[in-house]
C-alpha cells in the first residue's frame, strides 16, 4: 500500500469503525493531549503501546500495513531521536560511543520527544483511515451544530484531497511531455512546487465548483436545517471511548499540576 | 517581566485590537456576521484544506529543522511560517468578507489534524486564532482597502495570538523574554513577507483561470477589464 493511501477511508468493519465519529474525534483530541502532558520517555512509551494496541486491535490495521504507511515518519521520529540524544546537554553519561558521551537525561528526552511525534502522526491515521468523511460531515452538523453548507464544503474538499496525489502526477507528466525535466535538487523541488501548486489548485477548484453547481441544482442549502436518513450517534461505546478518554485526560493534568508526576525528565542522583 | 506576562500583554494587545477592529466598523454598513455562498465556503474549505494537507510535511521538515538547530531552530523555524499563514489572507483577499480568513485557516487546522501533523491538536486552536487575526487585518480597513499592505497587516498579525499554545506546547517558554519576543517577530516579518509574495499573484491567476466566478475578487477584476477595455 502507498503512504499516500493511508491517511484516506478504508471501509471495514472493526469496532473503530462502528464508532461514530465524533466519538473517535475526542479520542485523538485526548491523544493528543496527552501526548503532550510531559517529555518523559517510560510516559511516552506507555501512551505509544495504548494507540498502537487501538490502532491494531480496534481498528484492526495489520502491523506491515502500519509500517508501510508511516516509514517516512518512522525514519524522522529516529532521526529525532538520535540527533537529539547525541547533541542535548545532561549529567548522567548512559554510555560512551568512542569519545562521544550520551547522557541519560538527553536520551530520554528524545525518545519521548519522538514518541510523541509518532503517537499523534498513529493517532490521525487510525482515525482518518477508519472514518468515512461523509460521516463526519454529518456528525458536525447533527452532533455539534455546525451550519450544514459548512459542513458539507468541508467534506467537498476532503474528498479531493486524496486525489492531490495523482494530480501532481498528472501535471508532471504533462510538464515532461512538453520537455520540462524533473529536477532532484532541493531547489529544483521549490521551484516544481511552485510549478505545481496553480494547476492543482485551479483543478481542484474547478472540480469543486462543478460539484457546488450540481448541489445548487439540486436546491441544496434551500432551508435551514437539514435531515438525514442515516445520522450517526454516539453509542454506549462511543459514550464509553468519551468517558475513559475525558477521565484519562483530566487525570493526567491533574496529576502534573499537582506534582505527582513532572512534565520533564528529573534524574534522581545515586 | 516574565515570559506569561508578556504573551498576557500580547494577548490583550489581541484583544485591544479586536474591539478596536468593532467599534471602527460598527455603523459602518459592514456587517460582522455575512452570509457566505456555497461556493465561497467551497473555496475556503479547499484552500484550507490543500494548505493542511502541504502543511504537515512542511510541519515534519520544520520539526527536523528545529531538531538540527538546537535552541535557535524555533527561531529558525518562524522565518518560514510565513507559509503556513498564507489560506488566511488569501481567502479574505478572494472573497471580501468578514470571517472568511478565519473559517478558511480553521479548516487548515482540522485537515492539518488529519493529515497527522506532528503537533498535534495544537494545531486547531492555532489555525483559529491566526485566522482570526488575519481577518482583524482587512477589518481595520472595513473590508474595502485591498493593497499589498493591508495583505501584509494581514499575514503580519496572523501570528500575533497563534504563538500562545505554540510557545506551551514547544516548551521555549523558559527561553526568556527577549528570545520570546525575537520569534514572534520573525514570525510576523514572515507572515507579511510571504502574504506580500504570494497572495496577489495566487488569487489573481485563479481569478484568471475564471475558478472564482461569483466572488468578489472576480467582479473586481472584471470591472478592471472593462474600464480598461473602455480606456484603449
Amino acid at each position: 500500500m502507498k503512504r499516500s493511501n493511508a491517511f484516506q477511508f478504508h471501509s471495514g468493519t472493526s469496532i473503530f469503525h462502528r464508532l461514530d465519529p465524533l466519538s473517535k474525534l475526542a479520542w485523538l483530541i485526548g491523544v493528543s493531549l496527552l501526548a503532550f502532558g510531559a517529555y518523559i520517555a517510560w510516559i511516552q512509551i506507555i501512551i505509544s503501546a495504548i494507540v498502537l494496541m487501538t490502532a491494531l486491535a480496534l481498528a484492526q490495521l495489520r502491523p506491515l500495513e502500519i509500517i508501510r504507511s508511516t516509514w517516512p515518519f518512522i525514519v524522522a521520529c529516529l532521526s529525532f531521536f538520535i540527533i537529539q540524544s547525541l547533541t542535548l546537554p545532561g549529567t548522567h553519561v548512559a554510555f560512551t560511543i568512542g569519545s562521544l558521551r550520551i547522557y541519560v537525561e538527553s536520551a530520554d528526552y528524545a525518545l519521548a520527544s519522538a514518541l510523541r511525534i509518532y503517537t499523534i502522526i498513529l493517532s490521525s491515521m487510525v482515525f482518518v483511515r477508519t472514518t468515512d468523511p461523509r460521516d463526519l460531515a454529518i456528525a458536525l452538523v447533527t452532533q455539534m451544530h455546525l451550519p450544514y453548507r459548512i459542513a458539507y464544503a468541508f467534506f467537498i474538499a476532503l474528498r479531493i484531497v486524496p486525489t492531490i496525489e495523482s494530480e501532481i502526477k498528472i501535471i508532471r507528466a504533462a510538464h515532461a511531455v512538453r520537455g520540462v525535466v524533473k529536477s532532484r535538487s532541493v531547489v529544483g523541488r521549490i521551484g516544481e512546487m511552485k510549478r505545481y501548486a496553480m494547476p492543482l489548485l485551479v483543478g481542484s477548484l474547478r472540480r469543486a465548483s462543478m460539484m457546488v453547481m450540481s448541489m445548487e441544482g439540486r436546491a441544496f442549502g434551500a432551508y435551514p436545517q437539514r435531515s438525514f436518513v442515516d445520522a450517526p450517534h454516539a453509542g454506549p461505546l462511543g459514550i464509553a471511548l468519551m468517558t475513559v478518554t475525558l477521565a484519562a485526560v483530566v487525570a493526567w493534568y491533574a496529576a502534573l499540576m499537582l506534582g505527582f508526576v513532572h512534565a520533564i525528565y528529573v534524574f534522581a542522583p545515586a | 517581566m516574565s515570559v506569561g506576562l508578556l504573551y498576557l500583554i500580547v494577548a490583550v494587545i489581541g484583544i485591544v485590537l479586536a474591539a478596536f477592529a468593532y467599534y471602527k466598523n460598527r455603523g459602518s454598513g459592514v456587517a460582522i456576521f455575512v452570509s457566505f455562498t456555497l461556493l465561497e465556503i467551497v473555496i475556503m474549505a479547499i484552500i484550507g484544506v490543500i494548505n493542511g494537507v502541504l502543511g504537515t510535511p512542511n510541519a515534519m521538515v520544520g520539526r527536523l529543522f528545529m531538531t538540527f538547530s538546537g535552541s535557535y531552530g524555533f527561531l529558525a523555524f518562524a522565518a518560514i511560517c510565513g507559509g503556513f499563514y498564507i489560506a488566511g489572507p488569501l481567502c479574505g483577499y478572494i472573497i471580501r468578507k468578514p470571517g472568511a480568513a478565519t473559517i478558511a485557516e480553521t479548516m487548515n487546522g482540522v485537515a492539518q489534524v488529519l493529515s497527522g501533523n506532528p503537533n498535534g491538536i495544537m494545531v486547531l486552536a492555532a489555525g483559529f486564532l491566526q485566522g482570526f487575526m488575519s481577518d482583524l487585518g482587512f477589518a481595520f480597513y472595513g473590508y474595502k482597502r485591498w493593497t499589498l499592505a493591508v495583505l501584509a497587516l494581514s499575514g503580519a498579525l496572523a501570528p500575533l495570538l497563534q504563538q500562545i499554545p505554540e510557545v506551551y506546547f514547544f516548551g521555549v517558554g523558559d527561553m526568556g523574554i527577549s528570545y520570546n519576543l525575537l520569534a514572534l517577530i520573525i514570525r510576523m516579518v514572515s507572515g507579511a513577507v510571504y502574504a506580500i509574495i504570494l497572495v496577489k499573484p495566487i488569487a489573481h491567476g485563479l481569478a484568471k483561470a475564471g475558478v472564482l466566478r461569483g466572488t468578489a475578487i472576480a467582479k473586481d477584476q472584471a470591472d478592471l477589464r472593462v474600464a480598461a477595455q473602455q480606456r484603449a
